[in-house]
């Protein structure tokens, strides 16, 4: 108290000094709309004395000088400041900004003033998020954050979506590179699982990942109660989370209640949704081998017959097997309080009836939130969330509904599934499911019921010295059944099998934080925190399958002949301490330093605690050399290094003996030692991030731009590092490694019309460099997938995403070698670099026009370069159903030479062989594509209705029309390829085509608030 | 204000020395020991592992073997027939995975609780891996596996090496398993004999006798042929003694998936065009009774059991199963998998007596040719009669003095259908079609053979991109005679 009484009193003193004061009143109106503004700060210039506006937007202010100026701020309006010059009434109308006055929410809940980071951070407002009806909290932020690469596992309900922010920084392609989401300082699990949905032996499956497009738990979320999130994107962002967000952070913020009068919200959306891009398909040839029809029972479903005659049945299967989709959404809030006490509680349904048969997800969820100052000094809040999470999941990936879809023949309606008695109508006995049959006999359906809260207590000691207490908890239950009947593929070698399982997982953090701050003198203030936080994760995995079923049609787990059960636990405990200070230096100087210590629970006990620093410095040149420059209305410089420390996954170090997977063989148990070996003197991971960047705002606020550059190092990373198996051991976790990246992120906004007509343009671009730069030793590459015609690898030197494929055989000269039957064949000794799947660039580009109460939205998205597999095509291709095989039975001369050095001469027929033999399809030439895509991502049309409509009961209503993926160009043939064939919480990119595609949407949406 | 914060000076004092003394329990003990593991396992836990491996890296083997030497042909052209390069992954992964680590773990157990029986169990399970994967890389690590992790580039023994290593195994194995005292011994744990350890020692001998016949070219025939004939004698002469897994309801023998997995269109191989012509009389002017119990002919019109013409992928008329209830006899659910057995016990007597004899048939090696096929018609359940008929039949019996090393050879191919050993005996006689009548090269063949018959596999993919010094100069191109066929 005593160093800030000065300082009032000297405001005081000015006030007094300055002659004449008169009151001055009036009405701060919205320049777009010209509807009142509430709460408008109205300061007098130089001062701390104003007041704000009512509920019609009036206010007074006694006692002003004359001669003075008042300043109007408004969040999201830009600062305006007028002289009163001895006016009695000022009524001024505020222009909506591109301001950088905000304040936006960092690590541990604490709020700052985006001026003083030293680092990048990116807001997104709920009104932002809410322009992409999507119900996915991570699909809503596509397009709109610079840095940061969203895939959606599918087009299915539920379907996860995978964010990543600064590029992929693991060596390993099972770790999950995905940030920390807090919601009001709770961390929440944004896991997916993938489950254990296969049987023991009938499958190529490479994993479960790929089987189910499975739902990341961050969609547990009810996106009508977020009001912001802000994404901290570098390590210095986020420094007090350390290593729980080493790879960047969400922090989202939910809705409050404000004091005053209750207010009730209302909003619902009804939308439909269809499958956006499908494959085209030749439909000059009927179905049939070698040129001749298939006859009788003889399973057919090549499309290599004899040209089609008119008439001949013909459907576009790829369309056609897809229904409309629906989607559904309700959501009721009540808000309010008095000056001491605020509440919020909120309930919401959301279901999708997805565009394949028989897949839905369904949420509901009700939240409660409240906060209360008991005393000046004490306030309490807390808040519990519930959420119950349905999902009917389709099956992808090998032997799934999409792989059955991709062989079909366009010659039979994919849709006649059924024959009268019921079974299955296949007209491949068996070679292949039907997919709709699959569809509608064997999903997965998934049951998550989630809680997660807090409690908090804030006490403030006096002026300078407050602390903080919460409590966290995030817990759910998964529980998960598949059944597979003994007619399909899958199930045909165990005779059907069903996988049920439980999932639990459970987070506990406990945050204690005190925050002091001292202002030495006029210019020189610090600012300090300090904290302790402990953390306690466990997770329990129970799945039970049951294989041959015993009374037919009877799918239930105890009418099983062989049971398999797997359990699988972790625990994980860290306990931190952290500083954070920060010293002030006018209003243009802040140079912040954060130190962490933390202990884990999963690294070796002599390496357990490990510290990492960081340093961020802000400069605002506009309130110092640049100041009152007419050109820079803002301009600030920024820097920041920072080290962020990471521990292992749990029981990772040393070896252990395990049941033999398939075990009991008969009755007998055995058991085997593991395959993996962690090293028994394991480190910590340490990343190293640099970052510098620019924030400024030109020409009056016409203008802003952001822009960062960042260098990331990850070093001595924790992977499971593949060794030779005659050490024993197929893989060593241990230290390993060195990638780097590097990027650009630039974010560019400005408004070409202001006023009651106003647009808006912001653009984001993102570029991403990665370098493999050390690999462990004796490993020359790491292979995180390998599909048999193209991979996913990495090699010293290399970068992430890689992607490798066969050539043909080539002589010394590196001519193609043509062998004597005209033909080039593949050289299978060696897989090639030849390309990348990720992207060269990518960008989002948002306009907003307004008039009045209308709003116009439209979000472009470009996705520049990246290369890869379409593993639909590669079906379709065997089979001669899409359009690329239209191109047959004509002679050819592959280009090359024979044997003896002459260039080939010889004409071959282009047929069935040509897209069948792997000698030839297995060319790289048929497997990688260019993805690159542009798409109008989103439109959205949003009207709000005047208020002279209706009555005081209602403050405010919106009616809006959005639409998604409106449009897409892209070079790739199949599917949309932004759906990743691994789903969420991979690092394996570059595949695509065996997921439930990409949908476009209408939304119509209503939003009432009373 | 100043009682205020010495309160809150006690409260964080007590928060931080809370913190720090509960921080030990809190994140060390056992708070990082996986809950569903163990840290020892015990001999009866790790025995079925070994054994349930090895009839795995069997099937596996054979699954290109039997492909190379045309028992069996892929169903696409310029399928594994065609003698593509392959890796034997497998095998390989079994071999150094589930076999050595376990396997040595028995040892040193039962070493340390006085159980010579286990031991022995486990030397001879090794024993025959390693003789499995070095007639498939010629070279191998084997001093240098298991290692602890002492050595992240082990390196290679040669074939040699590996040969001493296999006798000296087996040497240990009989000397442990003829204890008379074992504390721990093998009872239903051994998946194989149910704790027989005399069928144990058979198989030991009879290993014993099969790898001394690899290495007869390098070590002489003249210490060779007695040595094999002695370790015969001490061997498996019974059907029931034979070395191999009888699966159950619960885990299917692995043919059988291979069998399933081609009605639904994950087609992979049929019967080979070699076999069945060897079957179906063209070669022998007999037809074998064992035809129709192997094979299901599901193209009626066709009178012949016929194979996939080698490297086409087309021309069979036989399937392993007829979609409904039949299953060629190694491909029902619980069809053994066989490792080595009394047929080829008598096989090798055969070949051993006739070429101790010069290469001219003795009446011993007649009889052991002709128990030989006995053998393996009776286990698969040809009826008395038709045994009889086949063996009497002149095209089979020749005689003792007209009995050839083709004869031989051929039966043996015939009796291991889908034994990788089949394949190191065409190696052993250089594929000659004067041993074998009728092979010849696949169509498709690989390119990279220049026309000749393949005789190796490459190192796996693991190894060459995680010890890739050693594989590298371990490796040698397709077509080079491995050190005991030379």
């Amino acid at each position: 108290m005593k160093f800030i009484l000065p300082f009032i009193l000297a405001f005081a003193l000015v006030t007094q000094l300055s002659g004449q004061n008169i009151n001055v009143s009036g009405k701060v109106v919205s320049s777009m709309d010209n509807e009142p503004l509430i709460g408008v700060n109205v300061i007098i210039k130089g001062t701390s004395i104003g007041t704000t506006t009512d509920l019609e937007g009036n206010y007074t202010l006694a006692n002003a000088p004359a001669n003075g100026t008042l300043e109007f701020s408004y969040v999201g309006f830009e600062k305006l400041e007028a002289p009163i010059n001895g006016r009695l009434v000022i009524n001024v109308s505020l222009d909506e900004g591109r301001t950088l006055d905000e304040v936006v929410v960092t690590s541990f809940g604490i709020a700052k003033e985006k001026k003083v980071l030293g680092y990048g951070s990116q807001k997104v407002t709920a009104e932002v998020l809410m322009q992409s009806s999507q119900p996915n909290v991570v699909n809503a932020l596509q397009g709109k954050v610079a840095g940061v690469t969203i895939n959606s596992a599918g087009g299915s309900p539920g379907a996860g979506a995978n964010i990543n922010i600064r590029g992929i920084n693991s060596i390993s392609g099972s770790n999950d590179n995905q940030p920390l989401f807090v919601v009001d300082g709770i961390i929440i699990s944004n896991a997916t699982n993938a489950g254990n949905v296969l049987p023991s032996v009938g499958t190529n499956a490479v994993n479960n990942n790929e089987q189910f497009m499975n739902t990341n738990r961050a969609a547990d979320i009810n996106n009508d109660d977020i009001e912001s999130i802000n994404i901290l994107k570098g390590a210095a962002a986020t420094a007090l989370y350390g290593q729980r967000a080493s790879n960047g952070a969400v922090i989202i913020t939910t809705k409050k209640g404000k004091a005053g009068k209750t207010a009730i919200n209302y909003s619902t959306s009804y939308g439909v949704q269809g499958v956006d891009k499908v494959p085209l398909l030749q439909e000059v040839y009927s179905h049939g081998i070698n040129g001749l029809a298939r006859t009788g029972s003889i399973p057919v479903f090549q499309q290599f017959g004899p040209p089609s005659l008119p008439g001949d049945p013909f459907y576009q299967h790829f369309r056609d097997f897809f229904r409309q989709g629906t989607t559904a959404n309700h959501s009721l809030s009540f808000s309010g309080g008095s000056d001491k006490t605020s509440f919020l509680t909120s309930a919401s349904f959301f279901n999708n009836e997805g565009i394949t048969y028989n897949t839905s997800f369904q949420r509901v969820t009700a939240k409660l939130s409240a906060t209360h100052q008991m005393s000046e000094k004490l306030s309490v809040g807390g808040q519990i969330n519930y959420a119950n999470s349905k999902g009917v999941n389709p099956a992808s990936g090998d032997k799934s509904i999409y792989s059955s879809l991709s062989y079909w023949s366009p010659s039979f309606d994919v849709n006649d599934y059924l024959k009268a008695d019921g079974t299955q109508k296949n007209i491949t006995a068996g070679t292949i499911d039907n997919p709709r049959y699959m569809a509608e006999t064997s999903p997965l359906n998934t049951n998550v019921n989630r809680v997660y809260g807090d409690m908090n207590l804030n006490y403030k000691f006096n002026s300078w010295l407050s602390a903080r207490y919460q409590i966290t908890a995030d817990y759910y239950n998964d529980r998960r059944s598949r059944i597979v009947p003994p007619d399909l593929d899958l199930g045909t070698q165990v005779r059907g099998f069903i996988a049920e399982e439980t999932i639990n997982s459970m987070e506990l953090n406990s945050n204690f934080i005190v925050t002091a701050n001292h202002k030495f003198n006029e210019d020189l203030g610090i600012n300090v925190t300090v904290g302790n936080t402990i953390t306690d994760i466990q997770g329990e995995n129970l799945g039970a399958r049951g294989e041959g079923f015993i009374a037919p049609g009877f799918f239930n787990i105890l009418n099983t002949s062989n049971a398999f059960i797997r359990k699988s636990n972790s625990l994980r405990r860290i306990v931190g301490v952290f500083a954070d200070a920060r010293i002030d230096y006018k209003d243009y100087l802040y140079l912040n330093f954060t130190g962490r210590n933390d202990w884990s629970s999963t690294l070796p006990a002599d390496n357990r605690s490990f510290f990492y620093p960081s340093a961020s410095l802000s400069y605002i040149l506009s309130n110092t050399l640049l100041k009152d420059n007419a050109f820079f209305s803002f301009m600030k410089l920024r820097g920041s290094v920072a080290q962020v420390g990471k521990d292992a996954s749990p029981y990772q170090i040393g070896s252990y003996f395990a049941p033999v997977p398939g075990f009991p063989f008969g009755t007998t148990g055995g058991f085997r030692r593991d395959l993996d070996i962690g090293n028994f003197n394991l480190l910590p991971e340490l990343t190293t991030e640099s970052e510098v960047g620019i924030e400024a705002n030109f020409l009056n606020n016409l203008i802003s731009l952001e822009a960062n550059y960042f260098v990331r190092n990850s070093k001595n990373q924790i992977i499971d590092v593949p060794i030779s198996n005659v050490t024993g051991f197929s893989r060593y976790t241990t230290n390993a490694g060195l990638i780097v990246n590097k990027g650009v992120e630039v974010l560019l906004g400005f408004s070409p019309l202001k006023g009651k007509f106003r647009w808006d343009i912001d653009i984001n671009w993102t570029r991403i460099r990665n370098n493999v730069v050390s690999m462990p030793e004796n490993l020359k590459e790491i292979t995180f997938y390998d599909q048999g015609r193209s991979a996913l690898r990495i090699v010293e030197g290399g970068s992430m995403g890689d992607m490798y494929a066969y050539d043909w055989r080539r002589n010394e000269k590196g001519e193609v070698l043509i062998g004597t039957n005209g033909l080039p064949t593949l050289d299978q000794s060696k897989y090639i670099k030849l390309g990348n799947a990720l992207p060269d660039w990518f960008g989002g580009l948002n306009n907003t026009f307004s008039y009045k109460g209308l709003t116009l939205n439209v979000l472009l998205e470009v996705r520049q370069g990246g290369d890869m597999v379409d593993l639909m095509e590669m079906n379709a291709l065997r089979n001669g159903t899409t359009l690329f095989t239209e191109d047959r039975n004509k002679m050819v001369i592959w280009n090359g030479v024979t044997a003896d050095g002459k260039a080939n001469t010889l004409p071959v027929i282009v047929d069935e062989n040509t897209y069948r033999a792997f000698g030839i399809n297995g060319h790289h030439s048929f497997n990688l594509q260019d993805a690159s895509w542009f798409r109008i991502r989103n439109i959205n049309l949003s009207y709000s209705l005047p208020k002279s409509l209706f009555g005081k009961a209602i403050s405010s209503a919106r009616l809006g029309i959005s639409a998604s993926n409106v449009f897409l160009s892209t070079p790739f043939r199949g599917y949309d390829p932004e759906a990743l064939a691994f789903g969420s919480g991979s690092n394996l990119v570059g595949f695509t085509g065996r997921n439930t595609p990409n949908t476009r949407n209408i939304n119509f949406n209503l939003n009432i608030g009373f | 204000m100043i009682m205020k914060n010495k309160f809150l000076q006690k409260i964080i004092w007590l928060a931080l020395i809370l913190t720090v003394t509960n921080c030990e329990s809190y994140i060390g003990g056992d708070t990082n020991i996986d809950p569903n593991k163990t840290n020892d396992a015990s001999l009866n836990t790790l025995t079925p592992t070994i054994l349930f491996f090895s009839a795995n890296s069997t099937q596996s083997a054979a699954s290109i073997s039997s492909s190379y030497i045309q028992q069996i042909g892929s169903l696409v052209a310029s399928g594994t027939d065609s003698h593509i390069r392959s890796t034997f992954d497998g095998v390989w992964v079994n071999l150094y995975l589930n076999i050595i680590p376990n396997a040595n773990a028995m040892i040193k157990k039962a070493n340390s609780t006085n159980s010579p029986h286990y031991s022995g169990l486990a030397k001879v399970v090794i024993a025959y891996n390693l003789g499995l994967a070095t007639t498939i890389w010629e070279n191998i690590p084997f001093k240098s596996s298991d290692n602890q992790l002492t050595d992240f580039a082990p390196k290679y023994d040669t074939q040699e090496e590996v040969y001493k290593d296999i006798q000296r195994l087996l040497n240990e194995a009989i000397t442990e398993l003829s204890a008379t005292e074992s504390l721990f011994k093998p009872g239903t744990d051994d998946i194989v004999y149910r704790g027989n350890i005399s069928n144990w020692l058979k198989t030991a001998q009879t290993l014993k006798a099969r790898y001394l016949l690899h290495t007869a070219k390098k070590t002489g025939a003249a210490a060779a042929y007695p040595a094999i004939l002695d370790a015969l004698s001490k061997g498996i002469k019974l059907n029931t003694e034979d070395f191999q897994l009888v699966y159950t309801d619960r885990n299917f023998n692995p043919w059988h998936s291979v069998a399933l997995a081609n009605n639904t269109g994950n087609l992979s191989t049929t019967f080979g065009g070699q076999f069945m012509n060897l079957m179906n009389g063209t070669v022998q002017e007999v037809v074998d009774p064992r035809v129709s119990l192997l094979a299901f002919k599901n193209v009626a019109a066709d009178p012949l059991f016929k194979g996939t013409n080698p490297g086409t992928g087309a021309g069979a008329t036989t399937v392993y199963n007829d979609r409904t209830n039949f299953f060629g006899w190694n491909f029902s659910l619980l069809a053994p998998l066989q490792m080595i057995t009394n047929a080829e016990a008598k096989f090798i007597e055969a070949e051993v007596r006739l070429l101790q004899n010069g290469g001219k048939g003795t009446p011993d090696a007649y009889n052991a040719y002709l128990d030989g096929i006995r053998a393996n018609m009776t286990k698969i359940g040809v009826s008395a009669a038709n045994i009889t008929a086949f063996t009497s039949n002149p095209k089979i019996a020749v005689g003792a003095e007209n009995l050839t090393i083709s004869q031989i050879i051929s039966e043996k191919y015939k009796a291991l259908f889908l034994n990788p050993e089949a394949w190191t005996d065409l190696r052993r006689y250089d594929y000659s079609s004067s041993v074998i009548p009728g092979l010849s090269l696949p169509a498709n063949h690989n390119p990279d053979l220049k026309g000749k018959w393949i005789q190796r596999a490459a190192y796996p993919t693991s190894e060459t991109s995680r010890n890739s010094a050693n594989a590298t100069q371990n490796f040698r191109d397709l077509d080079i005679k491995m050190w005991i066929f030379n």
